[in-house]
């Protein structure tokens, strides 16, 4: 979807401090053997932090930034999610209303997987340009996986998984950087990536299942090949392919114009196999940070955005492409201009 | 066999059969079936094309038959080659 007159107001994060590798190392964790070969620095670790409590600490970081407004006059909140958030029967967007919205800013919890920040960013850019009164949306996003039923440090092999949350406000007519293109997919054919031939009733967490992707994944490898083989991999890179090239022609851009790839973080070789998918080197993609943190959820894009941002990895007039995907297995890309590397109000823009 | 087919016949050898995996590549070992080329193997076999190749292969062909095995593979990189 090509976005018109959306801008990011504000970016706040609330990233942990990491456990290196070295340490999981030590403890046990992570297999000494593994470090060289998926060169993993750290994972992000809440601890018993709940997510929706990093959730918003990571909105008010961003209004702290931006300090021109209150999240009381948000016309939106999304909170996509993707591991469990706290007692069943309970809301996190709720919490947020609680603490920071009051009730009358309307606020939904979004399942889309990985890919929830950069979907949830075509419904929010939607809904404000539905209505000439709705001026701001709030997409935040906040995952503790430092839970049972998950090992962070084994849960797929030689990748790393963190906590972390992030909360991007979207606003009309200024920002410090615009939305130019927004799109994402899903490939049904490839919904059962991730269900390691479980049944669905009942569900895995009402009967303390664990989930482990690696296992999962070669259940799903093995299911493949006794059928009709690996193909459906193909497609998915086709389908990011497609994505990519849709979300830069919407933006008016080509990949030369892009100064930096947010990819989910990964192992070293997803890293290789997706730089050479794209045709990018790896000083163009967010690499460096991610494997400090490892793979949090559906915030890694944004984490990193931020880091970019802090850390004068991008610039007024740079451009950022995010890529994501998701169980299900979704696909998605944003591209966004920088205009500016803080916050920028509308009176200062006057 | 050309030298296009033995180039890739060759590459897929070396660099696409796990180690310990008991696999003689030639030019009708199906690719997908057999589970040689998953989504990482995939992205090295189109950077070798890319660049020892010389031909680039676009989304619009990243599809299941076009990558059954050498044989279809060639047949496409014949067929961009001549556009």
């Amino acid at each position: 979807m090509r976005t018109s007159n959306i801008f990011v107001r504000s970016l706040g994060v609330y990233v942990p401090d990491s456990v290196s590798v070295e340490q999981a190392v030590r403890e046990g964790w992570y297999p000494a053997e593994e470090v060289e070969r998926f060169q993993q620095i750290g994972a992000a670790v809440a601890g018993d932090m709940p997510a929706p409590e990093m959730a918003r600490l990571a909105v008010l970081d961003a209004y702290d930034r931006w300090g021109e407004s209150s999240p009381r006059d948000l016309d939106l909140l999304l909170y996509p999610s993707v591991w469990h958030q706290g007692p069943n029967g309970w809301q996190p967007q709720h919490y947020l209303q609680t603490h920071l919205l009051g009730g009358n800013v309307p606020a939904f919890e979004i399942r889309s997987g990985c890919v929830g920040m950069i979907s949830s960013l075509e419904l929010a850019a939607s809904y404000l340009q539905a209505d000439a009164d709705r001026e701001t949306a709030m997409v935040v996003s906040s995952d503790n996986h430092g839970t049972p039923l998950v090992d962070r440090w084994r849960m797929t092999p030689g990748a790393l998984i963190g906590d972390a949350a992030a909360a991007l406000i979207l606003g009309k007519g200024y920002g410090m950087a615009e939305l130019l293109s927004v799109n994402v997919t899903v490939i049904p054919e490839a919904d059962a990536v991730n269900d390691g031939a479980y049944p669905l009733f009942p569900p895995d967490a009402t009967i303390g299942r664990g989930l482990s992707f690696g296992d999962r994944h070669e259940e799903f490898r093995q299911r493949l090949l006794k059928a009709q083989g690996t193909g459906i991999h193909l497609t998915i890179q086709k389908t990011m392919m497609q994505q990519v090239e849709q979300t830069l022609d919407e933006a008016g851009i080509g990949l030369s114009d892009i100064t930096r790839v947010a990819l989910p973080h990964g192992r070293r070789e997803d890293l290789d196999g997706q730089m050479s998918w794209l045709g990018i080197d790896e000083d163009q993609t967010t690499w460096d940070y991610g494997r400090r943190v490892g793979h949090c959820g559906a915030v890694d894009q944004f984490i990193a955005f931020e880091h970019l941002i802090a850390t004068g990895g991008l610039v007024a007039g740079d451009h950022l492409l995010m890529v994501g995907f998701g169980s299900g297995t979704s696909v998605a890309a944003a591209a966004f201009r920088v205009l500016a590397t803080s916050p920028v109000t509308r009176g200062a823009r006057a | 066999m050309t030298e296009l087919t033995r180039r890739l016949v060759d590459f897929i050898q070396e660099n696409l059969v796990s180690d310990g995996d008991d696999i003689k590549v030639d030019e009708t070992t199906p690719l997908l079936l057999s589970g040689l080329l998953d989504s990482l193997r995939t992205a090295r076999l189109l950077n070798f094309l890319r660049r020892d190749i010389g031909v680039p292969i676009p989304a619009a062909k990243l599809d299941p038959e076009n990558f059954r095995d050498v044989v279809t593979i060639v047949a496409m990189v014949r067929e961009l080659e001549s556009v």
